[in-house]
């Protein structure tokens, strides 16, 4: 029997459902842990414009941690269904599932 | 249509009607719902947008778009759910379908009056229990009343010797707001102000969604899961440990709402530490859930229905984390009052619940139709609009409002926080408008599937069959 969790399939419902969930686990821990070690002046909070991005401001150290969270949740589910995938195809090739 | 049964004898109307009848009432308002959301969007990005007109003015459309969608898309889809998962899990017929039309029925009549008395800013001014004290009379006994004392009823009258976890929630869920609902409108009622009221608005405003939405949702999926999928649901007993643990954890979280009001401390901590505490339901019900798809992972890339709730379930754990521990005193300080907490609101009542109901209701209605779905396609573009809509509406204002909660902090003048934060206004309206487009295709879809469906025969599911067109 076919995957048919291959990576092709899961892919865009794990690109948008899974990181969209990972960021929201992302986002909670990275404003955790920037209220707990340092907030900084107002010149390093990395709002819009101000190097959104940058790990070392306040926003930008929260927005990198969703990206990263919303990656790591993304692989570690596709890894997951990929998985699972091959568990059913040989479950129903084999008449146990 | 069904209007004609409401003068019928009860053993004359057909069993599913008043499922029906709610299921399409809740469709619409989702519609309704959503496309009030788009304009208000619109508002926040385009300033310059129909102005000069008192009712099209933001705070009186906000009101309107926040309770078309709680009382008319969620406690609509809820109620239909009911009408079709009470009798079905209890081996019987619904107690009445009588009393269903009628409760759809009143339910319409009071929402749109309600909702037009909002627009025509006739309110009590308190936020989520808007409503003036009139309506609220005729929500408890019109809507509230009813829809429970049928689950109730055909829970008693079940020919099944115990009570699935489901039919647990509804029972409950529905006592419990019902009680939330009276206590939390009672400050109109008795003209208590400051902080009391305060108090009392966010017991209700919260309690709505942990003791109402958020649960009922919850409730939904244990019944779709293993319907879909012919598993059995993988542990009762981790179900009921949800079910105890919703009950003992919370029914008191609410004044993490207010935590820079002058409340006392203890209660400020209690309810911090209450909510943390909903990390234990929450992760009972997700695992409960993910393991009974054991075996059947497939359905979530092959059957909408499926793929609409384990969506749903996913969104369910980023929806606690932050539930959780947002409201923590550290967290708080920073996002009070900022679009993270829209954005927040939004991941419980668009995402989690509001998928794991779109589910229901496709599954509800092509059931008691006996009609398979018209459009696979349709479906699809459903989900994918709804899914992607949301994820750019709930980023876009996470983000705001972490800018939001800098300009806050930092004592930023206001005007430059708006000027920061007017890109993500304009997506937000955009991931907004997306989900309004997605639903107006599924009340179509749902309208042909009633009209024009392939014919499903008896003992069959609609998703076991091939399209015939």
């Amino acid at each position: 029997m076919k995957n048919k969790l291959s990576l092709g399939n899961t892919f865009w419902v794990l690109l948008i459902a899974g990181f969209t969930t990972g960021m929201g686990n992302g986002s909670v821990f990275g404003a955790a842990v920037m209220c707990a070690v340092g907030r900084g002046p107002y010149e390093n909070w990395g709002g819009w414009g101000m190097d959104a991005l940058n790990p070392s401001t306040f926003s930008g150290f929260i927005d990198c941690v969703m990206l990263v969270f919303g990656l790591a949740f993304a692989i570690i589910t596709g890894l997951a269904m990929a998985k699972h995938g091959a568990l059913e195809a040989r479950g129903q090739s084999t008449g146990t599932w | 249509m069904l209007i004609k049964y409401l003068f019928a004898k009860n053993e004359d109307i057909p069993a599913g009607s008043s499922s029906v009848f709610f299921g399409f009432s809740a469709i619409f308002w989702f519609v309704i719902g959503t496309g009030l959301g788009s304009f208000n969007a619109a508002k926040l990005a385009f300033p310059d947008w129909v102005t000069g007109t008192e009712m099209f003015a933001f705070g009186h459309m906000r009101q309107v778009h926040v309770l078309a969608v709680i009382l008319g898309w969620i406690s609509m889809a809820f109620a239909m759910t009911m009408m079709y998962m009470t009798p079905a899990l209890g081996n019987t017929k619904l107690w009445s379908e009588k009393l269903g039309l009628w409760n759809a029925f009143l339910w319409n009549v009071g929402l749109s009056l309600g909702l037009f008395l909002l627009w025509m800013g006739i309110t009590s001014g308190r936020e989520y229990s808007d409503l003036i004290w009139p309506i609220d009379i005729v929500v408890f006994l019109g809507v509230l009343l009813p829809l429970g004392i049928n689950v109730w009823m055909t829970i008693a009258h079940r020919r099944t010797q115990g009570i699935y976890i489901t039919n647990w929630f509804f029972g409950a869920c529905i006592f419990m707001v019902m009680v939330v609902f009276a206590v939390g409108q009672s400050p109109e009622l008795f003209n208590l102000t400051g902080l009391t009221e305060a108090y009392m608005t966010f017991w209700f405003a919260h309690n709505v969604l942990g003791l109402w939405i958020t649960p009922v949702a919850a409730a939904i999926a244990y019944y779709t899961i293993p319907k879909l999928t012919g598993n059995p649901l993988y542990s009762h007993r981790i179900g009921h440990l949800h079910f105890w643990s919703i009950i003992a954890f919370y029914s008191t979280p609410a004044s993490h709402h207010l935590m820079s009001a002058p409340l006392p401390e203890w209660l400020k901590s209690f309810a911090s530490v209450e909510g943390v505490l909903i990390l234990i339901p929450a992760v009972a019900f997700v695992a409960n859930i993910l393991l009974t798809m054991k075996g059947k992972w497939s359905m979530f890339v092959e059957n909408v229905e499926t793929k609409f709730s384990i969506t749903g379930v996913l969104l369910a754990i980023p929806l606690n984390m932050q539930g959780g521990f947002q409201q923590t005193r550290a967290i708080n300080w920073y996002v009070h009052g900022t679009g993270w907490i829209v954005a927040h609101a939004h991941l419980a009542l668009l995402g989690m619940s509001t998928f794991l109901e779109i589910a229901a209701v496709y599954f509800g209605l092509q059931q008691i139709l006996r009609r398979k779905l018209y459009s696979l396609a349709l479906a699809n573009f459903h989900y994918w609009f709804v899914l992607i809509g949301f994820c750019i509406y709930w980023i876009s204002m996470t983000i705001a409002g972490l800018i939001q909660g800098a300009g806050k902090i930092y004592e930023v003048p206001y005007i430059d926080v708006v000027v920061a934060e007017h890109p993500y206004m304009i997506a937000r309206w955009v991931g907004g408008t997306m989900v309004f487009t997605g639903n107006l295709v599924w009340l179509y879809n749902m309208y042909m599937t009633a009209r024009e469906g392939t014919v499903v025969p008896a003992g069959r599911y609609a998703h076991e069959m091939a399209y015939e067109r």
